[in-house]
């Protein structure tokens, strides 16, 4: 495997412990995310992005498990690896922020406590080391006056600035790899903008990132690499400026239409009629075959191989949308 | 802080009032005076008319609950016993005391088993351990405790002669015969809170091991065992403290018949012989002091708990 | 997409079989309670010297008591006293807490609600048990006259004991009225002028009842302990009433005398009793109130 990847998923399926491949809800998953690179995981509620994040750090639920195919991190193979093993590995090569600040940080402990914890994970510190450590964290992710706040409790600081919080503690650990799953979904809009810009921050320090989002805008802003997933399955993968100009999926058209545009004619906001699909893992063939206008009867039944049509695009698709390509 | 505490006070002190002055007036309007009671049903006119003056019982209510509560307040005094003749302030001294340690020693057994057995049968569910907890939660609850005394008093007292079936012997006697006395009737008392609190242990664990920031906790790769200790235990036994302070509190009712099957010289034992000689002077304070300690018990609950909750401000 | 049809109460509460265990040993006891007179068991009150503490056998399926007075029927009769209080002293609580909390959580915002509100505080301050037996102790035993009415013990009793549950169960139909008051459903109806008593009996109760049935079915286990306690101290149903309460305070002179039956049989009966009102309001708080807190004794 190339040095410069660090995470390989190649058909990865996760399912509850009693099914087999055929019947997860996460099914056939590929991707790779390399040193430094940005990859970003679009996709609707129920799509199984989630599942996917949770899966790479051995987080998924009891009940579910990866029912086949294989997860590669730095080189060493992690699709079977033990708690103890995955203990091992989170909060120093990977780490996550997850979607809703608001509860994530435990309410008897202070903002200093937090990130003293996650300081020590990394080896003995001594305290006083650790306390500059913690400002100098607080510091990195925008939070004026840290010395104060290392006495805060959680539920003083606002939505923002606890996630901010979590930013730097997933920070503090040097990841390889940090996971963000939907991290500005819960916060105001203004407030993400200024996540977005210490996400940037964190792209300059060669940390790769997995950023997760339902928004397909957010995601090609400042992403490398673009994975678009719809009902457990992988629909396209490619480059942020492929999708945005030659996107050959028809659910990646039609999301890249839904977004309205300042330069768009006045007209009716455009939405994908019908729902994504409820009961996951009783599909056959593929999940969007109900809503999709290029559907075909062999859509219904077989879900399409992955066909690569650059050298960093691949669609699953019996019906791409044909793009004339332009010269690069 | 100092805000709460007063509004608090104020309203327990009302509280102690109004169940005082019930229970007064309740035993002044009896019919039967209680000199009749204590000197008999065909004692004469002249008697009956003394005792009534002796004691005071000829002024209106209001006025005798006045004079009584300023005793109580200014020198501790609760009046005579009728029946006794010394003053119950004695009484009082002697007894409380000791339902106080049997009590304390109640909620101490009570909480060093309950506490174990529903944080290690939330960590472990389905377990035999969890098995356990539930049966133990549903019979401690449904078992009466003055029931559970007999039995275990004939099993192990006179069956197998291992504790006493009764009595309690006074610390300085020794404090193994002492601590042997006291086996039996605190778990007796013990076993109706500790079903309850090992249940409110488990549920609680298990509700903050659902939370969001023990996931975090868990995504930073903290050890397990910090996890446990320091983002789920310090979270979920917070409302147990509160509760365990409160069931010290109706720990004093249920003291009554415990005290009364063991045989234990404590106040819950006084009131109730007091109430069947009709000294309702001795009932009166009995009541008092248990309305009282039982009003502090909850103030102190409320205080434990927010101290111990950041999130509620003090 | 098919939807399948909520399973009915009775249904989901089929698949319970703690549930299942609770409702025949309630049901049992019940049973044969009411049918105590047409049973054929031996008069629980005759007196027979010359049988007096006999242990278990054919003839006394769970021996003879010091008066010699058959065990059996005197537990299936003793069912009838412990059942008719517990079951009274929790229907007045569910009534008289429920009808305060009700009109405390449609009143919100009055006088009325504070003031019931408080009461409730006070109600939760006082050491109720210890209340109770010294106002037993000083209304006495036998029938009270207040007012021109005749107050049997068993109607103290469960004016008394049901007074420590008007609290808790006055409590959580406030909470569930306040929060159907404030829906918007609600307070769009009685902006169409819908009245107080189609407002409440419609919209509110409906909410507030599956909380107070699980809490009142406890309650009844709670019921049944404290009325027996009271009995067991002299305080309760009087004898020659047969009652477990007292059958326990006789049995206390026995225990060192190896008469064993006399005192584990009654507490047997209560416990399982109690067990079965427990198993039923547990099974009962997953079906219909998943997500209530431990409200525990209040007594």
């Amino acid at each position: 495997m190339s040095p410069e990847i660090l995470l390989s998923l190649q058909n990865v399926s996760i399912g509850p412990r009693t099914t087999d491949a055929l019947h997860s809800i996460v099914r056939e998953v590929n991707m790779t995310i390399g040193k430094g690179e940005v990859v970003g995981v679009v996709g609707e509620s129920g799509s199984g992005k989630s599942l996917t994040a949770l899966a790479i750090g051995g987080m998924l639920p009891a009940s579910l498990k990866i029912t086949s195919g294989n997860m590669i991190l730095c080189d060493v193979e992690t699709t079977e690896l033990s708690e103890v093993d995955f203990h091992k590995i989170r909060g120093r090569d990977i780490s996550y922020v997850f979607q809703d600040p608001l509860n994530a940080l435990n309410p008897t402990r202070t903002i200093g406590d937090h990130l003293i914890d996650v300081l020590k994970r990394r080896g003995n510190v001594p305290s006083q080391t650790a306390r500059q450590k913690a400002v100098e964290a607080l510091r990195s992710v925008g939070i004026s006056r840290p010395e104060d706040r290392l006495s805060s409790y959680p539920h003083q600081l606002s939505g923002g600035m606890r996630q901010r919080v979590l930013i730097a503690m997933a920070l503090a650990c040097r990841p390889k790899l940090l996971i963000a799953d939907e991290p500005t979904t819960a916060l105001d809009v203004t407030v993400q903008a200024t996540i977005i810009d210490l996400f940037r921050g964190i792209r300059e320090q060669n940390i790769s990132i997995m950023f997760i989002s339902h928004n397909l805008d957010l995601v090609l802003e400042f992403c490398d690499t673009v994975v678009v997933m719809y009902g457990g399955r992988l629909m396209e993968r490619a480059s942020a400026r492929e999708i945005s100009q030659t996107s050959r999926h028809p659910y990646t058209r039609a999301l890249m239409e839904c977004v309205p545009r300042l330069t768009d004619a006045v007209g009716e906001l455009q939405v994908i009629p019908g729902q994504p699909p409820l009961a996951l893992g009783n599909i056959d063939g593929c999940p969007f075959a109900e809503r999709c206008t290029h559907a075909m009867d062999i859509c219904r039944s077989v879900f399409p191989e992955l066909v690569a049509s650059s050298l960093t695009h691949q669609v699953a698709c019996w019906n791409p949308i044909v793009v004339k390509e332009r010269a690069t | 802080m100092i805000e709460f505490l007063v509004k608090r006070t104020i309203f327990a002190i009302f509280v102690v009032i109004a169940v005082s002055f019930l229970v007064f007036s309740m035993s002044r309007m009896v019919p039967t005076s209680p000199a009749l009671l204590v000197l008999g049903a065909d004692a004469n006119q002249a008697a009956v008319e003394d005792f009534e003056a002796k004691y005071g019982l000829n002024k209106p209510i209001i006025e005798q609950y006045g004079v009584w509560l300023y005793g109580v307040v200014t020198r501790f005094d609760f009046g005579v016993s009728y029946v006794s003749g010394r003053p119950i302030a004695t009484e009082v001294a002697e007894t409380l005391p000791v339902t106080l340690e049997l009590i304390l020693v109640s909620m101490m057994l009570c909480l060093l088993i309950a506490v174990p057995l529903g944080v290690l049968s939330a960590f472990n569910p389905g377990t035999v351990i969890d098995h356990f907890l539930r049966l133990v939660s549903v019979v401690g609850v449904s078992t009466p405790g003055f029931w559970l005394g007999l039995i275990l008093v004939m099993i192990f007292s006179v069956k197998a002669g291992w504790l006493p079936p009764g009595d309690l012997p006074p610390l300085s006697d020794g404090i193994g015969p002492h601590l042997r006395a006291l086996v039996l009737p605190c778990f007796c008392l013990a076993i109706y809170y500790t079903a309850i609190i090992s249940r409110m242990t488990r549920s609680a664990v298990l509700e903050v091991l659902n939370q969001d920031y023990v996931r975090t906790a868990v995504a930073m790769g903290l050890s397990k065992s910090r996890i446990r200790t320091i983002y789920v235990l310090k979270n979920a036994l917070i409302p147990i403290v509160s509760v365990a302070t409160m069931s010290c509190g109706y720990m004093f009712g249920w003291a009554i018949v415990i005290e009364q099957v063991f045989n234990i010289p404590g106040i819950s034992r006084a009131l109730l012989a007091a109430i069947f000689s009709r000294d309702y002077n001795l009932v009166q304070a009995a009541v008092l002091v248990v309305t009282t300690a039982f009003v502090c018990l909850n103030i102190l609950a409320d205080v434990t708990y927010r101290l111990l909750n950041p999130r509620v401000s003090w | 997409m098919n939807v399948t049809a909520a399973p009915s109460f009775l249904g989901r509460l089929r698949t319970y079989p703690s549930g299942i265990v609770g409702a025949l040993i309630i049901g049992s006891m019940v049973i044969c309670g009411i049918l105590a007179p047409i049973l054929p068991l031996k008069n629980p009150l005759a007196l027979d010297l010359s049988q007096r503490l006999m242990p278990p056998s054919f003839e006394h399926l769970l021996g003879t008591d010091q008066a010699g007075r058959d065990m059996l029927s005197r537990i299936v009769w003793g069912s009838r006293e412990s059942l008719v209080i517990a079951a009274g002293a929790v229907s007045f609580g569910a009534l008289f807490g429920v009808t305060l909390g009700l009109l405390a959580g449609y009143m919100n915002g009055t006088v009325l609600e504070i003031v019931i509100t408080r009461c409730f505080d006070v109600l939760f301050s006082i050491p109720l048990l210890v209340l109770a037996i010294a106002l037993m102790g000083i209304l006495g035993t036998g029938p009270t006259v207040v007012g021109g009415f005749i107050i049997g013990i068993e109607v103290k009793l469960i004016i008394l004991i049901g007074l420590s549950f008007t609290p808790a169960l006055g409590r959580l139909s406030y909470a569930s009225a306040l929060v159907e008051v404030k829906s918007d459903y609600v307070r769009a109806k009685r902006a169409q002028g819908a009245g107080w008593a189609e407002l409440t009996f419609v919209e509110i109760l409906p909410n507030a009842i599956p909380s107070v049935i699980v809490q009142a079915t406890l309650f009844i286990g709670v019921a049944i302990i404290v009325e027996s306690s009271l009995s067991f101290v002299g305080l309760g149903v009087q004898p020659p009433t047969p009652s477990w309460g007292t059958m326990l305070a006789d049995a206390r002179g026995y225990i060192a005398s190896g008469e064993w039956w006399i005192a584990a049989f009654p507490g047997f009966a209560i416990c399982a009793t109690v067990i079965g009102f427990n198993l039923l309001g547990d099974v009962f708080r997953d079906v219909l109130d998943p997500r209530a807190g431990a409200i525990s004794s209040f007594v």
